[in-house]
């Protein structure tokens, strides 16, 4: 059956836009939840909307589980030390592993003060599915930038798409929630988000507001930050 | 499979939060979570929810040999299964709790499930299957053997007098419900450092602190079982403040227990049988929300599968669902963007249209969105 | 069949009063392979305990632990096949009242052990239950509390476990015998830490079987909590005089 850019597909859909561009010979990128089989159509793998993106079709589907890909940047628990490295678990199917010299300002003398069960924000440099990812936790200067060990403050585990929803520009939650009280956020796509401010009662909010978001249009997004608002005000 | 390790994050967070009097949901620190009980078509299966814990029970009977020590009494055997392990540690601990809540505390008559004495007795048998873990599985694994076994219904048996007994069929002869003396119910409190008590505890709750303190209490304020789990001291006071906490909750719980209990009953004589289609029940928008979309089905397809069966089940809304001739069924708009929530019964209709009346469905068609931006769609 | 807890003279099936305990007798040292060992007989309950370390972990062990740097601590629990009155048991493997006694063992002996001394290290508690005769639980942890003594673990205080148990007129009766059990009511189990000072008791471990209205409570905890006082004065004196025959044998041989 063939589908459309903004429709529900499932699995053996069959996307007539991508091929007919190809067949025009633009570059046409196929992104999570498409494949191409044998006849060189594109075919749907996932279910979920179909949507595109400049050249990039991809399918937007409900996911709890991390896949890594390369580029990332994720939210991972210690899990162990070896001797050279951290093994980090970040919501996939295996640990995967953080060299101590990945981080800013270390040397083999030098190593990381990262304990077990910190929680660590760092990059997913290799995805290879027949090993397990590799992270970092430096850019590609070899700066730190907002990588690094998070303190304080709050984890909790939520779907893959409702981190993507609050990173996506269209959806206006974290900004309007920063106009009502100050706050830390970092997002780890492997589907956790951290959060920190004044006091307990606030990230207790903050977070029970964005797991709400999960479930509201975009448009009622300054609903739910004006209750949040209210129950702010009305415990202060 | 391992869970994850729990990172110093949360833990320190939440031991902060309790020290402030402040749960992450938003609930008191004696506050229990929502209960649900769902009875099934079956005579004794029942799921439980409390808050996001989802267990299930069902309970059977068999003809066996009695203890000898106890030669005029039917026996109870109980089971707690956890999906993926064996015989984990809190499986031990949650099928021991149970196992002297229900069969110690003899709150179920066990002499009326004698058939001949020292010869045959009936054995009941619950399984409890815990199916989603978010804390306190022992509570929810309690309420909900006890309501398996109030809701069992066994089948009546006649005894001739050479030894041999007849089971009759429900058909036959009326199933006997099982006495029960009175309803003990579990109340977990997870301890924080021994000295703050936290009621019905989450799981991420459960992991930070590990220790626990449960209490088995009936509606007549008797306790029936005590057991303290985990690592921990407490004072013998708190014990006892959390017991009285305990045993007020225990007649609510009892009482809702009963009254859904009576509800099944006047469900099942009306042969108004819900089942378990009760508990998915969602009053949310659980998607992504699209108007409507077109969708161009080979019809012919369908139809060439469709005439190899008798019966084509056609799932959709119940409301929003009009049939417009005898070859066309289409559905209107799925959701209205003003709606934020939807309605609350949702009932999956089947339409079985059989091959010899009917001709075959031709095409299914919904209207298409234009409009990108909004883009959820509702599954009710 | 029911029959009287508590005569009309006070006295109960086997001759005690309502608050006496059994008869306590105690050993430490009984094994000389083991690092730590003790023998205890209560009324006609008789225990064995035995403990092994602390000592570098198995490889069995260091597997299942993640994280790497805790203290592990192993407790087997097994009950002689000749133990119980009448025919002799089949040895269940896998039964779970000795999985969750093993379990309630390492809860326990956890919370008072000074953990941060044993690192990356392994304690092994083997108990042999010889003779069973009610209140075993209670037996065994205090075998278990002498044995790590005698091996020379840190540990906070004593542990002392004691069981009560309620008459029908809601008189509490102390250290349950197996036919009390039996016929009887309500058995309370609780292992405390002794009062120190000002310090409170605190309790370790309880456990409750059948039931008794909530108003009784407080007095079959408070029977209990004597029960372990009184053992802990029994305990106390065991090492005790087991100290001085160790310290006057030291002297001897020098």
């Amino acid at each position: 059956m063939e589908v459309e850019v903004g429709n529900i597909v499932l699995p053996g859909n069959i996307v007539k836009e991508a091929e007919s561009l190809a067949k025009e010979n633009k570059k046409v990128v196929l992104g999570n939840g498409l494949r191409s089989d044998e006849n060189e159509k594109v075919v749907v793998s996932k279910s979920g909307i179909l949507c595109k993106r400049k050249n990039i079709f991809y399918v937007d589907s409900y996911q709890k589980r991390y896949i890594p890909a390369k580029n990332d940047t994720v939210i991972g628990i210690v899990h162990s030390k070896t001797l050279d490295f951290f093994w980090v678990d970040i919501n996939c199917s295996e640990l995967a592993s953080l060299p101590y010299l990945a981080f800013e300002g270390a040397t083999k003398k030098n190593r990381p003060d990262i304990n077990i069960g910190d929680l660590i924000y760092c990059k997913v440099m290799q995805s290879n599915p027949d090993l397990e990812p590799e992270l970092v936790c430096v850019d590609s200067t070899g700066k730190k930038g907002n990588l690094g060990e998070l303190k304080d403050g709050l984890m909790f585990s939520c779907t893959i798409n409702l981190v993507r929803k609050i990173l996506n520009e269209k959806c206006t939650l974290l900004h309007l929630l920063s106009k009502e009280c100050p706050y830390e956020i970092a997002a780890g796509i492997n589907g956790r988000i951290w959060i920190n401010s004044k006091n307990i009662n606030t990230t207790i909010l903050l977070r029970n507001t964005i797991l709400e978001a999960e479930y509201t249009p975009y448009h009622q997004m300054k609903n739910l930050v004006d209750r949040f608002a209210s129950e702010l005000t009305g415990i202060n | 499979m391992k869970e994850t390790i729990l990172s110093n994050n949360e833990r320190v967070f939440v031991e902060k939060s309790i020290e402030e009097v402040l749960r992450i949901d938003k609930r008191q620190l004696t506050e229990f979570r929502n209960l649900g009980i769902f009875f099934g078509k079956k005579y004794g299966s029942v799921l439980v929810s409390l808050g996001d814990t989802r267990v299930f029970a069902n309970v059977s009977c068999e003809v066996n040999i009695p203890k000898t020590t106890r030669p005029n009494e039917g026996t109870v055997f109980i089971n707690v299964e956890m999906s993926n392990e064996k015989m984990s540690e809190s499986c031990i601990v949650t099928t021991r709790i149970l196992e002297r809540t229900i069969r110690d505390s003899r709150c179920i008559d066990l002499e009326s499930l004698c058939i001949i004495a020292e010869e045959k007795v009936w054995n009941l048998r619950v399984d409890v299957s815990i199916l989603n873990n978010e804390g306190n599985v022992t509570d929810c694994a309690c309420i909900a053997a006890v309501s398996a076994l109030a809701h069992f219904k066994r089948p009546d048996c006649t005894t001739s007098g050479d030894g041999e007994f007849i089971i009759h069929k429900s058909s036959e002869k009326d199933l006997i419900p099982t006495v029960l003396h009175h309803y003990p119910i579990c109340m977990t409190y997870a301890l924080f450092k021994g000295k703050i008590p936290i009621a019905d505890p989450t799981l991420l709750e459960e992991r930070v602190t590990n220790a626990g303190l449960t209490l088995g209490i009936n509606s007549y304020k008797e306790i029936c079982s005590l057991h303290m789990t985990g690592v921990s001291l407490t004072s013998p006071f708190l014990i006892q403040k959390c017991s009285e906490m305990a045993a007020e909750r225990a007649k609510h719980v009892v009482e809702f227990i009963k009254s859904t209990l009576e509800q099944d009953s006047i469900d099942r004589e009306k042969s108004n049988v819900k089942g378990f289609k009760q508990s998915i029940i969602l009053t949310n928008v659980t998607s992504n929300f699209c108007d409507e979309q077109s969708i161009d089905n080979n019809a012919e397809e369908i139809s060439e599968v469709a005439s190899n069966h008798d019966e084509i089940i056609v799932v959709s809304q119940e409301q929003k669902f009009k049939k417009i001739d005898e070859n066309t069924i289409s559905t209107t708009k799925w959701k209205d963007e003003n709606e934020e929530t939807s309605s609350s019964d949702s009932e999956i209709i089947t339409l079985s249209q059989s091959n010899q009346e009917k001709s075959k469905v031709e095409s299914m068609q919904i209207d298409s969105s234009d409009d990108e931006e909004k883009e959820t769609i509702i599954l009710n | 069949m029911a029959q009287e807890l508590l005569s009309l003279q006070g006295l109960r099936i086997d001759g005690r009063r309502q608050n006496e305990l059994r008869q306590i007798q105690c050993r430490l040292g009984v094994l000389e392979r083991c690092d730590g060992s003790a023998y205890m007989l209560h009324g006609n309950t008789k225990v064995i305990a035995s403990i092994s370390g602390p000592k570098h972990p198995t490889k069995n062990s260091a597997n299942k632990n993640r994280g790497g740097d805790e203290f592990i601590f192993n407790v087997r629990v097994k009950f002689a096949t000749f133990s119980k009155n009448g025919e002799r048991q089949k040895v269940v493997k896998n039964s779970k009242k000795l999985g969750e006694i093993e379990i309630n063992l390492k809860n326990i002996f956890k919370s008072v052990i000074l953990v941060e001394k044993y690192e990356k290290s392994q304690l092994d508690l083997n108990i042999e239950i010889l003779q069973t005769d009610g209140s075993e639980i209670c037996t065994v942890v205090n075998a278990a509390t002498l044995a790590l003594i005698d091996a020379g673990i840190c540990m906070k205080e004593y542990i002392c476990a004691c069981t009560a148990s309620l008459t029908n007129d809601g008189v509490a009766l102390l250290d349950v015998s197996h036919l009390e059990e039996i016929c009887g009511g309500p058995t309370l189990t609780i292992a405390a830490l002794p009062r120190t000072g000002d310090h409170e008791q605190s309790v370790a471990y309880v456990e409750l079987s059948q039931k008794f209205y909530l108003k009784d409570l407080n007095k079959i905890f408070d029977c209990a909590l004597m029960g372990c006082e009184k053992i802990r004065g029994i305990l106390d004196e065991a090492i005790r005089s087991n100290a001085f025959e160790l310290v006057n044998s030291e002297l001897t041989n020098n």
